[in-house]
């Protein structure tokens, strides 16, 4: 190591490299993982009209706002279609420090398969079960009461009239239920009736009833996707399919992940470029060094390996400080995603594709040091010693 | 090992050659017993140095034949070279070079690693001592002050037993009593090794200590 300076900058370029593309892999592989997950077999979600990837996102990954409320008579009309095999009614309104209070009926914990680690599931109004993330992070246990805050985030105006009682909570699923306050429509509507007593003369209560969106399986994807047509066609409500959009979705997120890909790949060949310069220039003042191994003994093959060495150390030990690097910073933004986003980031593994990032990594510093190599093996032994 | 005496180390014949574009060089057949030492003497230009990489099969002969020991040197192939070089050939420069990034005693392993043999540091510490430079063990090479890294080289000369030792002018850039010091060192190891011994040099101060001569011209 005749230059440590410009080793370091190789290493650390070959490391900037590795750990952004093996970041970028592994992100691209959590977002389908998590994506894909969640929607588990849920075909169609039907909602107030408006944006159909906003729908997907709020009524099913619960990251976004709803579009807005819809009549549960208008949609009691289309879920009796035979094509739906099951229909689950979501009503938002309130949350607890962050944490979303979401009205539904027991089909929506069944749906993701999710197990009671304690008491029971919700029966009266008022009653929620949690999510295991939710009550690990809330600090809260059976018997527990809170009051929930209008709106889905903060605390702008809390709820102080009624408070919420905890019977029961769930375990984890590793999907977005971990991190609900499940409770009965009842609640939600009757907390907001409440709150609107003082306009609202109740003439047909039971007909007027809002709820914010459905989450529907379908029998038959192809009839379920007919069935969405004639609701956008002739409804007040719209009908997104959440494939659909998540491929939209992925389709726009893919843009970036390859300009980032290239970038990376640049500051791959770059750094093949610098392994190069600094075993080349370090040969230079080496020259004699390697005609003096001659000298005792080595053989020409001698010679080149040890430059090959230099250059696949190089590449092996950039690698390794990359997948470091990676790795770390994926838990960094793993903590973040997941208090944010209800993202989870676990289960980072190796992949197939860093396999092969190994090997290219492998021949960029083969080939970096070719050259240098190969001048060292044709080195003229005399010359070189009788200039000494 | 009183035979070994008379045994003939190094023997040349009929060697020349020629640089690309250039007329070729004759040389003057050379003979040496084990433990004996021959001086070549001749002004720079003459080809001293192209001898002695002839010798060490750094260079090919265009003609002629090499013999050290039992072994026809210029019939090897050149890995059976680079490796005979290597175990049965201590050479010796001007400039003593070593490889500076690393220590004195590492120096003398990499010539055992590169000759492949045995790794005996037992025999490196012994070396040392008895060339007086066995507290500079750990030191590097460029804490070494001229006449030490003259010494050192004979060391990593004669840490493998070579049959046979070159010195390309060992002596030139050295003081008088550093001269005589080193020439003596290198008499002695040779003598001690059974190796033959060949000093190519234009420093007319070794003409006294040498008896057995020849002059290139």
């Amino acid at each position: 190591m005749a230059r440590p300076w410009q080793t370091f900058l190789s290493l650390l370029l070959i490391m900037m490299g590795v750990s952004v593309i093996s970041m970028l892999l592994q992100m691209n592989r959590q977002l389908e993982k998590n994506f894909n997950k969640n929607i588990s077999g849920i075909n169609m979600v039907i909602g107030a009209k408006g944006s159909p990837l906003q729908l997907i996102l709020a009524s099913v990954y619960h990251i976004d706002n709803p579009t807005g409320n819809i009549s549960l008579q208008e949609v009691q009309k289309w879920v009796t279609n035979p094509v739906v095999e099951k229909w689950i009614p979501l009503s938002y309104g309130d949350n607890y420090k962050g944490y979303r209070i979401l009205g539904t009926n027991h089909l929506y914990p069944g749906h993701y398969e999710a197990r009671l680690a304690e008491g029971k599931l919700w029966e009266n109004s008022f009653e929620v079960t949690l999510g295991a993330i939710a009550a690990q992070r809330l600090n809260l246990g059976l018997g527990d009461e809170f009051q929930g805050a209008h709106g889905l985030v903060g605390e702008v105006s809390v709820h102080k009239e009624k408070n919420y009682k905890v019977v029961g909570i769930l375990q984890p699923t590793g999907t977005v239920v971990d991190q609900l306050i499940l409770t009965g429509l009842n609640s939600v509507w009757e907390i907001h009736e409440h709150a609107e007593d003082h306009h609202a003369e109740s003439d047909s209560v039971e007909e007027d009833r809002e709820i914010t969106a459905v989450l529907i399986k379908a029998r038959n994807p192809a009839m379920g996707m007919m069935v969405a047509r004639s609701i956008n066609d002739q409804s007040s409500m719209q009908a997104a399919l959440p494939a659909i959009e998540i491929n939209r979705l992925f389709g726009l997120f893919a843009v970036g992940i390859d300009t980032l890909k290239i970038l990376a790949w640049v500051i791959m060949i770059i750094s093949g470029i610098s392994v190069f310069v600094s075993l080349y220039s370090s040969l230079k003042t080496r020259r004699y060094d390697m005609a003096m191994l001659r000298a005792m003994g080595a053989s020409p093959f001698k010679l080149f390996s040890f430059i090959m060495l230099e250059g696949i150390l190089l590449a092996v030990l950039g690698f390794i400080l990359g997948i470091l690097l990676s790795r770390s910073g994926l838990f960094f933004l793993g903590t973040v995603m997941e208090a944010d986003y209800n993202f989870d980031f676990s289960g980072v593994r190796f992949m197939l594709e860093e396999l092969s990032l190994f090997g290219f990594t492998l021949l960029i510093g083969i080939g970096a040091a070719l050259i240098p190599g190969l001048q060292a093996y044709f080195i003229p032994l005399s010359k070189e010693l009788a200039n000494g | 090992m009183v035979l070994a005496k008379f045994e003939v180390m190094l023997k040349s014949e009929s060697l020349s050659f020629s640089y690309p574009g250039g007329s070729p060089i004759y040389f003057p057949d050379l003979h040496c017993r084990s433990g004996e030492a021959l001086l070549v003497l001749g002004n720079s230009g003459v080809g001293k140095t192209t001898l002695l990489h002839l010798l060490a099969g750094i260079l090919r002969p265009a003609t002629g034949k090499i013999t050290i020991g039992n072994t026809v040197t210029t019939d090897l192939n050149s890995v059976q070279l680079d490796h005979f070089r290597g175990s049965q050939i201590g050479l010796i420069f001007q400039q003593a070079h070593f490889l500076y990034g690393l220590s004195l005693k590492e120096n003398l392993q990499m010539a055992q690693y590169l000759a492949q043999k045995q790794q005996n540091n037992q025999l490196i510490f012994q070396l040392l001592d008895r060339l007086n430079i066995g507290h500079k063990l750990n030191n590097k090479p460029s804490q070494l002050s001229q006449g030490e890294k003259q010494r050192a080289a004979i060391a990593r000369a004669v840490v493998n037993s070579p049959a046979l030792l070159l010195a390309d002018e060992p002596t030139s850039a050295l003081d008088d009593t550093n001269c005589t010091e080193v020439i003596h060192l290198l008499t002695e190891h040779a003598r001690e090794a059974q190796a033959a011994l060949v000093i190519v040099t234009h420093d007319n101060r070794l003409k006294e200590q040498i008896d057995n001569q020849i002059i290139l011209s």
